[in-house]
C-alpha cells in the first residue's frame, strides 16, 4: 500500500514536470545575440534621410522611437508622447514622456523635439510625410505644439513611422553627416558595428526608457542569395531569416527545428510605365495592352508559389477596402489594343527588376516578359542588384517598364504621394497628372474616413484603369523563418519585427 | 616586288617545314593519346552542337509553362525543366552556341589584341616595350574577375560586354607569350639576313616572325577556351553577363541554385554541360601543347 502511494507520488511529479510546471532552466532567459539573415543591407540609418524601406526602416525602428507608435493591431499608442490632442484642424499639442534621454546622454525634451521637426521639414526625403508641417513651438520643456499648413490626416500615422524617430540633438550638431550610418536615438537598441556586407550589430541601449528587451544583442546579415540565406540558416549559422525561398517554406514548415512566421503586409509590388518615354508615354492604349497581357494570377500562384496575394488594385486592400480596378488577363484584347496603338508587328520595350528585394522579383519579371512576348511585345529585360537598381529609378532614360513595390509604411493610403504626386522626390514615374495630385490633396486633408475612402476609389482607378500608369501584380505577405530557439519574435504587418519580449532558449 | 620574291625563298624554307612537322605530330599525339582524343571528341561533339544543336531543340528555349515547373526527366521533358518549365534539354542545346561564340570572340579579342601587341613589343623593344610591359604587369597584377567585374561595370552587364571583359582580361597572357616568343625569333639569323637586304618591318613581321610565334599562342588559345568557358559563365553567373531569357549556360546554373534543395536537376544540367566543355578544351590544349612544345620532342 504505502510503495503504491509513494510510486503515485512520483509519478504526479513527474507529469508535473513534464506538463510544463516551468523549471528554472526554461525561464525566459536574457541576454544573447539574435542573429538575423537579411535579403539586402540597409542603405541608411538615417531616418529623416531614408533612402528604402525593407531592413533600414526595421533597424530605425530599434534604434529611434517616434512620439507616436502603431502597434501590430495597426493602432496608434503613445510613445515618446504621453498624450496628444487636436487643438484645431491645423494644430496638434503634444505632452511629452518625462526622464527620457537619449543613448549619448542628451536629455529628450520640447526643444529635442523642436529640433527634430526642423530637420525633418528640410529632409527631401520624407517630405511625402512631412511636407504639411508649418512649425513647432515650445510651450514647456514637456508639451509642443506642432503647426500644419492645411488639415492633414495621416500626420500622426506619419510620425509613428520609423521615418519620425527623434534623433539627439547633440548628434544633430555634431555628426549629422555620419546619421545614415550612427543614428542617436531613444530606442531600445544603439548601433554597435556597422562592417558593410558583412554584418550590422546592433546592442541593447542601457539608457533606453521602456521595458528592457531581454536580448543583449541583434545581429543582421545580408546574404543576397536565398539559398545562401538558407543554407547559413541550417547550417545553424542564423536565427532568424527574412524571405526563405517559397520553394521552401513547405518544407521549412513540416521541419520539426523550425517555425515559420507569416503576417499580411502593407507593400505592393506592381509594374509601371515611364511617363516621359515619348514611346509608352503617349501611348495610352499600349500601356493597356501590356497591362490585359499580364497574368497575374499565374504570376502570383505559380512563380509566388502562393505566397502572396493577388492584387487587383494599386492600394493594398488592407490599408483601405477598395473595388478591384485592373484590367483581366485578355491576350486576345492586348493584340487588339497594340494594333490599334499601331504595333501590330510588334514592338520593343525596355524592362527592368530588382534581385532579392521583392518576393520572387526576378522570376515574376522573366514570367512577364514571357507573356509579354505572347502577344507581341519583345523585351529587353535588365536584372540588377538593388542599390544600383534603385539609384537608377529616377532615371528615366531608355526605360520604359520596370517592376518595384510599394510599402505603405504608416498603414495610411497617403504614402505613395512621393511616389506619384507631380515632382515627388520618388516619382520614378515621371508623373505629371493634375488630377491625381488633386486626389491626393484631397485625400489628405478631408477627415472623414468614408470620404476619404471614395477619393482613393477614384485614384485608385484613375491610376490602374483609367490612364493605367501602373499594372498591379500582388500584395506581398511577409514571412520569417525561426528556429525553436527563438521565442516571442512577432512580425508587424508594417514590415517591421518586434523583438521587445524575443528571449532565446537553450 | 623582285626583292619580296627573293625574301620569300628565304622565308618558305623553315615556315612550311615546321608546319608540316606539326601537323603529323599533332595527328601522331591524337592518335596515341588517348586524353587528347577525348578532348577531340568533346570539342567536336561541342562544335556539332553549336552549329545543329538549335534545330534538334524539341522546344523553344525560352517558351514558360509554368505549370510544368520544375518537372524532372520525363519522356517529353528528357532532362526535365527549369523554374518556368523551360525544356532543359532545348536549353541547353541551345546555349551550346552562345557559350562556344562567346569563348571564341572573347579568346579572338585576346589572341588578336594581345598577340600583336606583344609581337610588336617584341620586335621593336625600346619605349613601347618598356611602358607597355608595365602595362600589362599592372593588368596581371589585378585577379581577373575583379577586373572583368570592373569592365563589366563601366559597360553595363551584357553578353556581349562579359565576353568584351573576359577578351580584355586574358590579354596580357597573350601579350606576354607572343612577346617571348618574338624576342627568340627576332635573334635569328635569317630575320637578321631579311632586314640587311633590304626587307621591310611589315613584310619581315609578316612573313618571318608572325609564323614562327603563331605556334605557341595557338596553344595558349586552346588552353584559353576553357578558361574562357569558366569566365563567361562565371560572369553570367553573378548576373554581369547574359540577360534572360538567353540560355547562357552559366546563367542557367545561377538561376537553378534556387532551387537545389527541391529541384536539384535545374542546376545539374547547365552544370554538366560546362564541365564536360572545359574538359575537353583543357584536354585538347594539353595535348597540343605538347606536340607543339620543343621542349616535348
Amino acid at each position: 500500500m504505502r510503495r503504491w502511494i509513494v510510486g503515485l507520488v512520483a509519478a504526479a511529479v513527474m507529469a508535473a514536470l513534464a506538463l510544463g510546471v516551468p523549471p528554472a532552466a526554461m525561464s525566459q532567459r536574457p541576454g544573447g545575440t539574435l542573429r538575423m539573415g537579411t535579403g539586402v543591407e540597409p542603405l541608411s540609418l538615417d531616418p529623416h534621410h531614408y533612402r528604402a524601406g525593407g531592413i533600414d526602416l526595421v533597424v530605425i525602428s530599434l534604434v529611434t522611437d517616434g512620439l507616436v507608435w502603431i502597434d501590430r493591431s495597426l493602432k496608434l499608442v503613445p510613445r515618446l508622447a504621453e498624450s496628444w490632442e487636436w487643438v484645431d484642424t491645423k494644430t496638434l499639442r503634444f505632452k511629452l514622456r518625462k526622464g527620457v534621454v537619449f543613448s549619448d546622454g542628451t536629455p529628450w525634451n520640447a526643444e529635442a523635439a523642436r529640433l527634430n521637426f526642423e530637420r525633418m521639414m528640410k529632409a527631401a526625403e520624407v517630405q511625402g510625410f512631412f511636407g504639411q508641417l508649418a512649425g513647432a513651438d515650445v510651450v514647456d520643456d514637456a508639451t509642443i505644439l506642432l503647426r500644419l499648413k492645411n488639415p492633414y490626416a495621416p500626420i500622426l500615422r506619419n510620425l509613428a513611422a520609423p521615418v519620425g524617430g527623434m534623433l539627439s540633438p547633440k548628434a544633430i550638431r555634431e555628426q549629422d553627416r555620419t546619421m545614415a550610418r550612427r543614428p542617436v536615438g531613444t530606442g531600445p537598441f544603439v548601433v554597435e558595428e556597422w562592417l558593410p556586407r558583412e554584418r550590422l550589430v546592433l546592442a541593447r541601449n542601457p539608457r533606453h526608457w521602456g521595458t528592457p528587451p531581454k536580448l543583449d544583442r541583434i545581429q543582421f546579415r545580408p546574404f543576397p542569395e536565398e539559398s545562401t540565406r538558407l543554407l547559413a540558416f541550417h547550417a545553424g549559422e542564423l536565427d532568424v531569416i527574412q524571405n526563405p525561398v517559397p520553394s521552401t517554406v513547405k518544407a521549412l514548415e513540416r521541419d520539426q527545428r523550425y517555425q515559420v512566421l507569416r503576417v499580411t503586409q502593407t507593400r505592393n509590388l506592381w509594374m509601371g510605365f515611364k511617363m516621359q518615354d515619348p514611346l509608352v508615354g503617349r501611348n495610352l492604349k499600349l500601356r493597356q495592352a501590356v497591362a490585359h497581357a499580364i497574368n497575374r494570377t499565374a504570376l502570383v500562384r505559380l512563380v509566388a508559389e502562393g505566397l502572396a496575394i493577388e492584387a487587383r488594385s494599386f492600394f493594398p486592400t488592407i490599408v483601405i477596402p477598395l473595388p478591384p480596378s485592373a484590367y483581366p488577363y485578355d491576350t486576345s484584347a492586348a493584340k487588339r489594343l497594340l494594333a490599334e496603338a499601331g504595333f501590330a508587328q510588334g514592338v520593343r520595350l525596355q524592362l527592368r527588376a530588382p534581385q532579392a528585394r521583392y518576393l520572387k522579383d526576378r522570376e515574376i519579371a522573366e514570367a512577364i516578359q514571357e507573356q509579354l512576348k505572347v502577344v507581341g511585345i519583345q523585351t529587353d529585360l535588365k536584372i540588377m542588384e538593388w542599390g544600383a537598381f534603385s539609384q537608377d529609378l529616377l532615371k528615366h532614360e531608355g526605360q520604359q517598364l520596370w517592376i518595384q513595390g510599394w510599402g505603405f509604411l504608416t498603414g495610411d493610403p497617403d504614402a505613395p504621394r512621393g511616389l506619384l504626386y507631380s515632382g515627388g522626390p520618388f516619382n520614378s514615374f515621371g508623373l505629371r497628372n493634375p488630377r491625381v495630385d488633386s486626389l491626393f490633396d484631397r485625400g489628405t486633408t478631408t477627415l472623414d474616413e468614408d470620404q476619404r475612402k471614395t477619393i482613393y476609389a477614384e485614384l485608385d482607378r484613375v491610376l490602374v484603369r483609367e490612364e493605367a500608369v501602373v499594372v498591379p501584380i500582388y500584395f506581398q505577405v511577409g514571412f520569417f523563418a525561426i528556429t525553436r530557439k527563438v521565442r516571442d519574435l512577432y512580425l508587424h504587418p508594417l514590415e517591421l519585427i518586434d523583438v521587445s519580449t524575443t528571449w532565446l532558449s537553450q | 616586288m623582285q626583292r619580296t620574291g627573293r625574301l620569300d625563298v628565304f622565308a618558305d624554307e623553315p615556315r612550311r617545314a615546321g608546319a608540316a612537322r606539326r601537323r603529323g605530330l599533332l595527328w601522331v599525339i591524337l592518335t596515341r593519346d588517348r586524353a587528347a582524343a577525348v578532348g577531340a571528341v568533346l570539342i567536336a561533339g561541342l562544335l556539332a552542337l553549336a552549329v545543329v544543336g538549335p534545330w534538334f531543340a524539341p522546344y523553344d528555349p525560352t517558351r514558360q509553362d509554368l505549370q510544368a515547373r520544375r518537372a524532372t526527366a520525363s519522356r517529353e521533358h528528357l532532362l526535365g525543366t527549369d523554374e518556368f518549365g523551360r525544356d532543359l534539354l532545348s536549353r541547353v542545346l541551345v546555349g551550346a552556341r552562345y557559350t562556344l561564340a562567346a569563348s571564341v570572340v572573347a579568346v579572338g579579342i585576346g589572341t588578336a589584341a594581345g598577340a600583336s601587341l606583344g609581337l610588336a613589343m617584341g620586335y621593336f623593344g625600346g619605349r613601347l616595350d618598356r611602358m607597355a610591359t608595365r602595362f600589362v604587369d599592372m593588368l596581371l597584377a589585378f585577379p581577373y574577375l575583379l577586373l572583368a567585374i570592373v569592365v563589366v561595370g563601366v559597360l553595363g552587364p551584357s553578353l556581349q560586354n562579359a565576353v568584351l571583359a573576359v577578351g580584355i582580361t586574358s590579354l596580357p597572357i597573350y601579350v606576354r607569350v607572343a612577346r617571348a616568343a618574338t624576342l627568340v625569333v627576332r635573334q635569328q639569323e635569317f630575320v637578321a639576313a631579311a632586314l640587311a637586304i633590304g626587307g621591310s618591318h611589315g613584310h619581315t613581321i609578316r612573313r618571318l616572325v608572325l609564323p614562327n610565334v603563331l605556334g605557341p599562342v595557338v596553344v595558349t588559345a586552346t588552353v584559353g577556351m576553357a578558361h574562357a568557358v569558366h569566365a563567361t559563365a562565371g560572369l553570367s553567373f553573378l548576373g554581369l553577363g547574359a540577360q534572360p531569357p538567353v540560355p547562357e549556360w552559366g546563367a542557367m546554373l545561377s538561376s537553378g541554385r534556387n532551387y537545389l534543395l527541391d529541384a536539384p536537376h535545374v542546376a545539374t544540367v547547365p552544370g554538366i554541360a560546362i564541365v564536360v566543355a572545359m574538359l575537353g578544351f583543357n584536354l585538347l590544349g594539353d595535348a597540343l601543347r605538347d606536340a607543339l612544345d620543343p621542349r616535348m620532342r
